[in-house]
């Protein structure tokens, strides 16, 4: 885990938050549109054995469909 | 009958969601920032650009003069979306999902509904010795088969969640969901949230998830079984520049029970096939019976996977974000998954174009062929997907607004479409080489 917190701190400058403007933007969020990312991963979990939802985004019911 | 349920099961849950002014449902929606034009950041420029939501104003869209609207005028926000998924084995799913989501101040409420309704003749369940063989009565379809093998199931699936966001940095998110089916029900929980640190430039995220499941058969009354799942998630995200956002996460998952399928059955030795006019395949030169051996599957599974993600904003209203999962279970699948896409987004419309690759190893007890007699194995499966895997997934997505707010207490309304095109190979699969399958959605949402 403190590598996680080396990757993301070493060698970063501090961005003010009035600079942070683009990055406010629909086009650079992580998931433009959650719900349609959530939708695919229900489909892709049931054809890649490896894929599972994050428990970040909350809950991940099973099916039958397997 | 299933396509007309699920086109009634969506357009009621849309006209009541609409009845309020619904919207989208992110799962944590960041404060709507003000254009101060100051050098002197106030509490509403600390953006939440790191959480993975979606901001509730364009930044391209011209200030208002309008005031904003109190938490008490807040509309209610929500979606409704009805997509068809078909691939090449046979399988055809019509999903309809409605959303809507409630504000106030620090808290909000979020209701969710889905209903999937699905028809498959695949090879699975053509090679079912139960499924595959005809004039046999299923409980899911409640109907006799003449065409050697084909199911069919509705699935419903409600969530409700209950989210905090302080506007300072602080969010926490509590959802529970409940799904049934005709021979599989599922309840789970899960705590989620996010804290700013270092100035509001990092941003902890964790998560943690528990689920019970009720596995039965539409053909074997007898059958009864259970499986626990856990779910454990933590990550950090930053800003690196002004454009540029880092993200990375590390996933973790206990699954502990029955995992198998009560439908498909593993056969042994050098075998062959052959499809009959019915459709049902049947096998010839196994050791012991044609009809095989129920899976056996190792009762634990423990998966682990690390992802990195990186969105970079090309210019306002353009950006590309990339990322990069490799995951590992205890079954000895191994994977990796990089993907790339390319966002517009613009006052009016919105686009997105997206490509994901996926390769997997087999799981260490998976064989294309168990040769040997059945007790040279302890656990055997004849699931593909638990066998070598690659996968190519291209996906495109438009939207449009169709009706812009008139006052800060509306909401917009926006038309969109959604397509996935899906391409597996399986190498050594005997069975089944390879699959393509196609996603088609389309929606109302309505955003605040």
């Amino acid at each position: 885990m403190k590598y996680l917190w080396a990757v993301c701190l070493a060698g970063c400058t501090h961005v003010a938050p009035a600079q942070r403007g683009k990055l406010d933007d629909p086009a650079a969020q992580f998931h433009m549109d959650p719900i349609a990312d959530l939708r695919r991963e229900s489909i892709l979990e049931l054809d890649e054995a490896a894929t599972f939802r994050s428990a970040m985004y909350g809950v991940s019911p099973n099916c039958g469909c397997k | 009958m299933q396509l007309a349920r699920a086109l009634l099961f969506v357009a009621v849950m849309t006209i009541a969601a609409s009845a309020q002014a619904p919207g989208d449902t992110p799962p944590t929606p960041p404060p709507a920032p003000t254009a101060t034009g100051s050098d002197t950041p106030s509490a509403d420029d600390y953006r939440d650009v790191l959480a993975g939501e979606k901001p509730t104003t364009d930044p391209a869209a011209p200030e208002s003069s309008t005031t904003a609207a109190s938490s008490d005028e807040i509309p209610v926000t929500g979606t409704g979306r009805f997509g068809v998924y078909h691939d090449s084995d046979a399988t055809t799913v019509m999903r309809g999902l409605a959303t809507a989501v409630k504000q106030w101040d620090h808290w909000s409420v979020n209701a969710t509904a889905v209903v999937d309704a699905v028809t498959s003749a695949s090879v699975d369940v053509k090679t079912s010795p139960a499924l595959g063989k005809v004039d046999v009565v299923t409980g899911a379809s409640g109907r006799s088969s003449t065409s050697g093998g084909e199911m069919s199931d509705t699935r419903y699936l409600g969530t409700v969640g209950a989210g905090w966001n302080d506007t300072h940095g602080h969010a926490l998110n509590l959802t529970t969901s409940a799904a049934t089916e005709r021979d599989y029900a599922s309840i789970s929980a899960g705590l989620n949230g996010s804290t700013d640190v270092a100035d509001r430039t990092v941003t902890l995220l964790g998560g943690f998830t528990v689920t019970d499941n009720w596995i039965s058969s539409v053909l074997d009354s007898t059958l009864h079984r259970k499986m626990y799942a856990i779910g454990w998630s933590g990550g950090v995200a930053r800003v690196i520049t002004p454009t540029d956002a880092v993200r990375l996460r590390y996933d973790g998952k206990l699954s502990d029970g029955y995992q198998a399928s009560p439908y498909r059955s593993v056969r042994f030795g050098d075998w062959t096939t052959t499809t009959l006019s019915t459709g049902q395949i049947t096998f010839a030169n196994t050791i012991g019976s044609a009809d095989g051996l129920p899976e056996n599957y190792p009762e634990t599974r423990v998966s682990t996977a690390l992802t990195a993600e990186w969105v970079h904003a090309l210019a306002l209203g353009v950006g590309v974000h990339t990322s990069v999962r490799a995951a590992h279970d205890s079954w000895g699948v191994d994977s990796l998954t990089p993907s790339i896409d390319l966002r517009i987004a613009k006052t009016s419309w919105r686009m997105q174009l997206g490509y994901r690759f996926y390769a997997q190893t087999q799981a260490n007890f998976f064989e294309d062929k168990y040769t040997m007699d059945p007790s040279m194995y302890t656990n055997y499966s004849s699931d593909k997907e638990l066998g070598r895997e690659v996968g190519h997934l291209g996906a495109f997505d438009v939207a449009t607004t169709l009706m812009d707010p008139e006052t800060a207490n509306d909401a917009r309304m926006m038309l969109f479409f959604h397509t996935e095109v899906f391409e597996y190979s399986y190498p050594g699969y005997v069975l089944l080489p390879s699959r393509t399958s196609a996603f088609i959605e389309a929606g109302l949402s309505w955003e605040h």
